[in-house]
C-alpha cells in the first residue's frame, strides 16, 4: 500500500501536493517505526519531518490534518494547533473583555491588524442563536470572502455528533498566508491559555 | 427594523421582546461580532454580503463576484454595516468601548456614523480596482482607534 507514496516521497518530480494526498488517503506507511509528526505546506514552503514514534507504529490518532482554508478540517482543532498555524508576523489582539485569543495580519499604513485575516480561538459566546457559539469552544476565520466557524475541541456539538461547521454568507477565496494542510500532532489541552 | 428603532427611541419598547429572527441578516452578522467582542473595521473585515440571486442581480453594477475579498473592495458595504450598528446601539443591544471604557451613547453613535473608523482606502493593498481610485490616498494616516463592539446584556438576552 505504501509503494506509491515511497516512490513519489523518493521522486524530485513528485508534487508535494500529491504526497500530502498519499499520505491522508492511507498510502504513507504506517509499519516502520515512523509517524509523521509535522508537516507545513503553504505559501510555497513544503517540508516534511518523520520522527520515531515510541512504541513504534501506529499512526492512528498520532496527527490530524488542519487547514484554514478546509473548515471541516478544523473541527476539534486545539487551542495549541490553531496557535501553531497562526502565519509568521501576525499580531495577537488583546481583548478588554470576553474569553478567547485573536490573532491578526499586520496593520498596515492604511490598514488596521486583521485586514487581511484574522482567527480566533474562543471559549465560546453563549448568547448567539447558533449552536456552535454555545456549545463552548470554537475557532473563528475570516479572511478575504471565507468566514466560518469551526467547532473546537471541547466543544459540546462534536461531542453530541452534529457538524461542527458554520459557514458564514460565503466561501470565497482565502488569503495565502492561511491557505495550506499542515499536519500535525493531535494537541493536547485546547483551551486559550491552558 | 427602522419602525422598531423609531420605537425605541420613543421609549414605546424595549429590546426584551426582540428575538434572534426579527434581527436582518447584517444584523445578525453585526450582533454576532458584537457577542463575540471585535475591533469596528474587523466587523466590516469579517462581512460578506449575503448574494442572493435576487440580490446579484439588483446589485450586480456594485458587487463583483468574489470582490468581497480585498481590503479595498469593502468600502461599498460601510453606509449600510454603520447604519445597522447605529441602529443595534440605538436599540440597546450593543455599546462601543474604546479601549476599556465604554463609550456614552452620543458619542458612540458618532464613532459608528464615522466611515474612517470601519475603511480607508490603501494604496499598497494587493488589489486597486478602478473604482476605489476615486478615494484621496490620506498622506498622513493615523492608526485606526481602538474602537470595539460588544454587546450590551440586552444584547446577550435576545431570545430565540
Amino acid at each position: 500500500m505504501s509503494l506509491w507514496f515511497n516512490i513519489c516521497n523518493e521522486s524530485r518530480s513528485c508534487p508535494d501536493s500529491l504526497k500530502l494526498l498519499l499520505m491522508t488517503q492511507g498510502f504513507a506507511p504506517s509499519d516502520n517505526g515512523l509517524s509523521i509528526q509535522g508537516m507545513v505546506i503553504g505559501g510555497g514552503a513544503y517540508f516534511f519531518i518523520n520522527t520515531p514514534t515510541a512504541g513504534g507504529g501506529s499512526d492512528e490518532g498520532d496527527s490530524v490534518v488542519r487547514d484554514f482554508a478546509d473548515p471541516e478540517s478544523m473541527v476539534g482543532a486545539t487551542f495549541e494547533e490553531v496557535q501553531s498555524m497562526i502565519p509568521e508576523g501576525w499580531v495577537e489582539q488583546p481583548m478588554s473583555k470576553g474569553q478567547g485569543v485573536p490573532w491578526g495580519s499586520p496593520a498596515t499604513r492604511n490598514q488596521p491588524v486583521g485586514a487581511k485575516g484574522y482567527v480566533e480561538f474562543s471559549e465560546g459566546a453563549p448568547g448567539t442563536d447558533e449552536r456552535i457559539h454555545q456549545g463552548g469552544r470554537y475557532t473563528r476565520v475570516s479572511s478575504g470572502g471565507t468566514e466560518y466557524w469551526a467547532s473546537a475541541h471541547g466543544n459540546t456539538e462534536i461531542r453530541d455528533g452534529v457538524s461542527g461547521v458554520t459557514m458564514g454568507k460565503s466561501n470565497g477565496p482565502i488569503y495565502p498566508d492561511l491557505s495550506g494542510p499542515r499536519i500535525m500532532p493531535r494537541g493536547a489541552g485546547g483551551s486559550a491559555g491552558e | 427594523m427602522d419602525r422598531l428603532v423609531s420605537e425605541n427611541l420613543q421609549g414605546a419598547w424595549t429590546p426584551d421582546h426582540l428575538k434572534w429572527r426579527d434581527l436582518t441578516p447584517i444584523q445578525h452578522a453585526v450582533m454576532i461580532d458584537a457577542l463575540e467582542s471585535k475591533p469596528v473595521p474587523l466587523v466590516l473585515v469579517g462581512y460578506v454580503p449575503l448574494v442572493t440571486a435576487a440580490f446579484e442581480a439588483s446589485h450586480a453594477w456594485l458587487v463583483g463576484a468574489d470582490d468581497s475579498a480585498f481590503w479595498n473592495s469593502k468600502w461599498k458595504y460601510v453606509p449600510e454595516l454603520s447604519a445597522v450598528a447605529g441602529s443595534l446601539l440605538a436599540l440597546g443591544l450593543i455599546d462601543v468601548y474604546l479601549g476599556n471604557d465604554p463609550l456614552p451613547r452620543a458619542q458612540a453613535r458618532l464613532v459608528l456614523a464615522d466611515s474612517r473608523n470601519w475603511w480607508r482606502f490603501d494604496p499598497e493593498d494587493e488589489v486597486d480596482p478602478a473604482d476605489t481610485r476615486q478615494y484621496p490616498v490620506d498622506e498622513n494616516p493615523s492608526a485606526f482607534p481602538e474602537y470595539w463592539i460588544y454587546a450590551t446584556e440586552a444584547g446577550r438576552r435576545l431570545g430565540e
